[in-house]
């Protein structure tokens, strides 16, 4: 189990990195997805089959919609025109370390919970309560007038031609 | 012993690439049409599906270049080969599926192409490579990357010799050009774009294309059998209903305009229905546009509404179009953000 | 495919494409195409696992309905992925066209496969089909089963939502891939079908359950039987979607998914919902 999760780590660190060293966008939308998967399927191996699977179900989707951009702006088969995936390379490189710093911080000063208590039988429904235990009705109602919103723009922008 | 038996179950269904040049007899094309048909031959979609290239009658220079780059790009095993007359179509296909068979044992009819196997094939379905730079205009008013792109003479459904010098903007084409292969244009009048076929069968034959390109496989196989046989004007009236109350195809065809007036009616849809309601009566025939005007209609329009609509206008490559020079790429310098 | 198939038909396409030579293309990313030609089978298959054929599926999964869903997006990026690699603008266009498409069909499906989730209380493929003991839910849901047979559809860009792979575009994604490469993509495509027709029985039509007829069950105890049976109806349901309705352009399906598909499904769900709390 260990062995397994820190493979998947390693591989989620590489591919990571690997997102800033390939040159083209496809390669480094794949690579970043990998990160992701890798990620969500440490997640599956802890026991949150619910949270991992909603992982991959929605970097998957978030890269096809980086894609949709992609395509659109920029009309660039594979291979014809190599172009870099790093910019501002000093700024990039101060943030990146700070950023690091301060988790790595966070890792040793949080003091994390030794023993809580017993996992219930179903952590899936226990996330979903501890999430929107007491405000699910706000949550339920935010939801609908989302999607009421979505799909009024989506038809009001179509009716317009 | 198995590999021979494999392949001969094989030619009995191979994938076939008909190359016309625009000045083929229509005669010649239809009747090699009827015979895949007969023999259920399914048409590829690419080179890259392809099992046999048929060459319709004598192509020209350029088109000749445009076989050439595509035969190097059908994967093995695969048969090159010409029809030239009406007479020897069916002789024509049996040698090629032969041959699909045994490739040592060719026939007289048989090309002898280069067999030289090409790793690197040339890509695309056009005779020129495709290269992006900044659009020069963009309908948002945006500095976009565009894709220059050589679509056709080998397409599916694709009007004989036809070149579309397009760009390309995502899946929109922002600029296009026509350009129809060793017929440059006409001076003068030219014809008045009819087609030698007559109004029904011409009429039949665009639907075929339109229904291809859709996918409807059922209509168009009606559509091209009532092309290639003799109907009753009874037939031709009842499919023409039939056709006009298919609710799903009206609504599948609705939304995509014909700007600049290549013919008389304003939309895709509306020329589908006029098609379909000509047929069988006693009106003119369909107006077949010249590949210019046709060509200009397709601007503004996303790619798969752009081949419904050229299909549709069915542009009379005969009068010829062009030639354009070839897009030369600036000196590639990009940078992204 | 075209007009006029037999029965053989497949086999001996299958015998074509594994004697034809794979293929490449100037300034290609074949590794990029390969992982997307790879993860279509694998994303079918993947899916399929969490399906009860007949009481018990191979991989019995407590969130079964939402691995199926991530395991279909994946088939997203596959097409995308071996439409790019190749570097032609037919093929680019072509996977570019799966994310209009999925984009369309996705909230529509989500919310078509949520909803017999909210009759069950669970998100177990196995479960949901246990739950309909009584009743099929095909019967008290059938706009969520409508949807779902057409997101299916889409799911797999077959039939109406072929513009993936459409004619017009020379084969779209698929123009450029030839011998094994092709097989992989044509055989990942009936896969992912296959898997997405097979989720349609525990999640509407009972399971493998037998139907709720009076008199003896015609297999009893075979629940795997009556579980193909229901499939092969679906399936048959598929293939008359694709003779009735004509390929789609993206924008008219788009069209018709947000203003018409999506408030029925909202509208679906919330009538089970109301009717689960009652």
């Amino acid at each position: 189990m260990i062995a397994l999760v820190s493979a998947l780590g390693a591989v989620a660190v590489i591919t990571g990195l690997l997102v800033f060293t390939v040159d083209s966008m496809a390669r480094a939308t794949f690579l970043l997805l990998a990160s992701f998967v890798a990620v969500a399927v440490v997640l599956i191996a802890f026991g949150l089959g619910y949270l991992g699977t909603v992982v991959i179900l929605m970097m998957t989707t978030e890269m096809m919609i980086m894609v949709v951009f992609m395509v659109m702006l920029m009309m660039n088969p594979a291979g014809l025109m190599p172009m870099t995936m790093v910019h501002n390379r000093r700024g990039s490189w101060a943030i990146a370390l700070v950023v690091f710093g301060l988790l790595t911080a966070g890792v040793w000063l949080v003091p994390f919970p030794t023993s809580g208590p017993a996992p219930g039988p179903d952590p899936t429904a226990a996330l979903g309560d501890a999430l929107m235990g007491g405000q699910m009705l706000t949550m339920m109602t935010l939801g609908l007038a989302l999607l009421a919103t979505i799909v009024g723009t989506v038809a009001v922008a179509v009716s317009r031609r | 012993m198995v590999l021979r038996s494999v392949g001969s179950l094989v030619a009995r269904r191979p994938h076939v690439l008909t190359i016309a040049p625009a000045t083929v007899d229509p005669a010649l094309r239809l009747a090699v049409e009827a015979e895949l048909g007969r023999r259920r031959w399914p048409v590829a979609d690419s080179p890259a599906d392809t099992d046999v290239v048929l060459v319709l009658g004598t192509p020209g220079p350029r088109l000749g270049g445009v076989v050439r780059a595509v035969w190097a790009g059908v994967p093995a095993p695969r048969v090159l080969t010409t029809v030239p007359t009406t007479g020897v179509v069916r002789s024509v296909l049996d040698d090629a599926a032969a041959a699909l068979v045994d490739p040592h044992g060719r026939k007289a009819s048989l090309l002898s192409p280069d067999d030289s196997n090409d790793a690197l094939l040339p890509g695309g379905t056009g005779p020129e490579a495709q290269m992006a730079d900044l659009a020069f205009y963009d309908r948002d008013g945006l500095a976009l990357d565009a894709l220059h792109v050589a679509l056709g003479p080998v397409l599916p459904h694709w009007p004989a010799g036809l070149v579309v010098h397009a760009t390309l903007a995502g899946d929109l084409i922002t600029d296009a050009r026509a350009e129809v292969l060793d017929v440059p244009a006409s001076v003068g009048p030219g014809s008045r774009g009819r087609s030698p076929l007559g109004p029904d069968r011409t009429r039949l034959d665009i639907l075929t294309r339109v229904f291809g390109l859709l996918g409807a496989d059922h209509l168009a196989v009606r559509a091209r059998r009532l092309r290639d046989q003799d109907p009753a004007p009874g037939d031709l009236t009842a499919f023409g209903r039939r056709l006009r109350r298919n609710r799903p195809l009206r609504w599948a065809v609705r939304g995509v305009p014909l700007v600049g007036g290549p013919v008389e009616e304003r939309t895709l849809e509306q020329r589908v229905a006029n098609l379909a309601g000509g047929l069988g009566g006693s009106l003119a025939p369909p107006v077949r546009p010249t590949a210019e005007k046709a060509v200009g209609a397709l601007v503004g329009l996303e790619l798969g509404a752009a081949r419904l609509a050229l299909a549709a206008m069915d542009p009379d490559t005969t009068l010829g179009a062009g030639p354009v020079a070839a897009h030369t790429p600036e000196e590639v310098t990009h940078q992204h953000h | 495919m075209t007009a006029g198939e037999r029965p053989s038909t497949p086999v001996v396409e299958t015998l074509r494409l594994l004697g034809t030579q794979r293929r490449r293309t100037p300034a290609d990313d074949p590794a990029l195409a390969r992982i997307g030609l790879v993860a279509l089978p694998v994303a079918a298959v993947l899916a399929l696992a969490v399906v009860p054929l007949g009481d018990r599926a191979p991989v019995d999964l407590d969130v079964g309905v939402v691995w199926f869903n991530a395991m279909e997006v994946v088939a997203w990026f596959a097409v995308w992925v071996f439409g790019w690699g190749p570097n032609a603008a037919t093929t680019l266009a072509g996977g570019y066209r799966v994310l209009p498409l999925g984009l369309a069909y996705e909230l529509p499906h989500m919310f078509a496969i949520i909803t017999p989730a909210i009759a069950a209380g669970s998100l177990s493929p196995t479960a949901i089909a246990a739950a309909q003991q009584d009743l099929w839910y095909v019967v008290w849901m059938p706009a969520a089963f409508l949807l779902y047979l057409l997101s299916v559809a889409a799911m797999a860009f077959w039939g109406p939502f072929a513009a993936p792979l459409g004619r017009d575009l020379a084969g779209g994604a698929a123009a450029e891939h030839a011998g094994l490469d092709r097989l992989l993509l044509l055989a990942g495509r009936w896969m992912l079908l296959t898997a997405a027709a097979a989720m349609a029985v525990p999640l509407f039509l009972g399971g493998g359950a037998p139907p709720p007829i009076t008199g003896p069950d015609p297999f009893p105890g075979l629940p795997v039987l009556w579980f193909a049976v229901k499939l092969v109806v679906v399936l048959g349901l598929l293939l008359a979607l694709r003779r009735a309705v004509p390929m789609l352009r993206m924008a008219r399906f788009a069209t018709l998914s947000w203003v018409v598909l999506l408030p029925l499904a909202v509208a679906q769900s919330l009538v089970v919902t109301l009717v689960v709390l009652a």
